[in-house]
């Protein structure tokens, strides 16, 4: 194993405890970590399996196979953000609702009490 | 002729205000005076003056969102009121004052009479009502050649916020409204969903206080955002 594998490992592996710890204290829900632990899989497969970078840059036609870790940072970055996005999407809506919601409470509730008050 | 129908309908004047405490009181005032038996609800969109007090004591329902949403969130709180107090027609009226309440009767009796689902004020049918720039009226045809593609008929201001509603477009509004640019986008989202759209001419004053939100080179980022809106609107999937 090369020196930058084993640093690599226990970067990833680090990276994986955090999240799994961060589970475990409820700062972080499962539904959202799902793909932050596939990530840190992810590299730490790239760290121990050497050979597989260097397979897939052939396929790619990279010369220098470290390079090829690029590309697949960026495309998990990508699907994080969006994926992400998503959520604050979802959850703009529902927060959109319940204001709303409250709104109409709060008007029926004043409604009521001013009817009282006559 | 249908005057006696026109006037057994409940009507609700849907304000959406934002700071708007300059003006909100005459607006509340003259639509009031102008169209009797009619409900004003101001949707206070979390303004930071006195709008929701003005509005009170002007005599409308204040509905006030607890923060600021912007104008789509206002109106559809509207609806939302509309349908829950079971009213046959939700007029949307600007709170700056640029809208005479003397059409609102019309807009109401055009949508009995016509079988509308909406009937949409539009400053340019007639000529000479509206005075615009040059580059305000190049905007004005661009959107309408869209509009034309997107809706499938002729919408000649396709941005106008006022706007009557009957109980069918209320009730499948309330559920749904656009968010980003809504005026543009309520009219495709109900020729989608096989909705009857009219325009009637009706006159536009300058606002009262306030000002536009859009001017100079920002309007035409304006537009490229709103035809962005227009179009990716005409395309969303339908959710269930």
């Amino acid at each position: 194993m090369k020196e930058i594998q084993i640093i690599a490992f226990f970067a990833a592996l680090l990276m994986l405890v955090c999240i799994l710890e961060l589970i475990r204290r409820r700062k972080l829900k499962e539904r959202f970590s799902i793909l932050w632990l596939f990530s840190a899989i992810i590299l730490i497969v790239f760290s121990l399996w050497g050979k597989l970078l260097e397979i897939l840059a052939k396929l790619m036609g990279i010369y220098y196979p470290p390079l090829v870790l690029i590309p697949i940072i960026m495309f998990i970055a990508v699907v994080l953000f969006i994926y992400f996005s998503i959520i604050v999407s979802d959850q703009s809506e529902k927060i959109k609702t319940l204001a709303q919601k409250i709104a109409l409470l709060e008007q029926k509730i004043v409604n009521q009490n001013e009817s009282k008050n006559i | 002729m249908d005057q006696n129908i026109t006037q057994s309908l409940r009507v609700l004047a849907i304000v959406p205000a934002y700071n708007e405490e300059i003006t909100i009181q005459s607006v509340i005032q003259e639509i009031l005076d102008k169209v009797t038996g009619i409900v004003v609800c101001v949707v206070n969109d979390g303004s930071n003056d006195k709008t929701a007090e003005v509005a009170k004591e002007s005599g409308a329902v204040v509905i006030s969102h607890p923060f600021n949403m912007g104008i789509g969130a206002a109106v559809q709180t509207g609806f939302i009121y509309a349908i829950r107090n079971d009213f046959d027609v939700a007029v949307q009226v600007d709170a700056d004052g640029q809208h005479d309440p003397s059409f609102i009767m019309k807009m109401v009796s055009e949508l009995t009479q016509m079988n509308a689902d909406v009937v949409s004020g539009s400053r340019f049918i007639k000529k000479g009502g509206y005075k615009s720039s040059f580059l305000r009226r190049i905007g004005i045809v661009v959107f309408e050649v869209i509009n034309r593609i997107v809706v499938g008929q002729k919408i000649t201001d396709s941005t106008s916020g006022f706007r009557a509603f009957n109980k069918r477009a209320i009730a499948f509004l309330a559920d749904k409204y656009p968010e980003d640019y809504p005026e543009p986008e309520v009219l495709i989202i109900l020729k989608k969903n096989g909705y009857k759209v009219m325009e009637i001419p009706v006159d536009m004053r300058n606002r009262q206080g306030g000002q536009s939100s859009i001017k100079g080179y920002k309007s035409l980022h304006y537009m490229a955002k709103v035809i962005l809106a227009i179009l990716m609107q005409s395309v969303k999937v339908e959710e269930k």
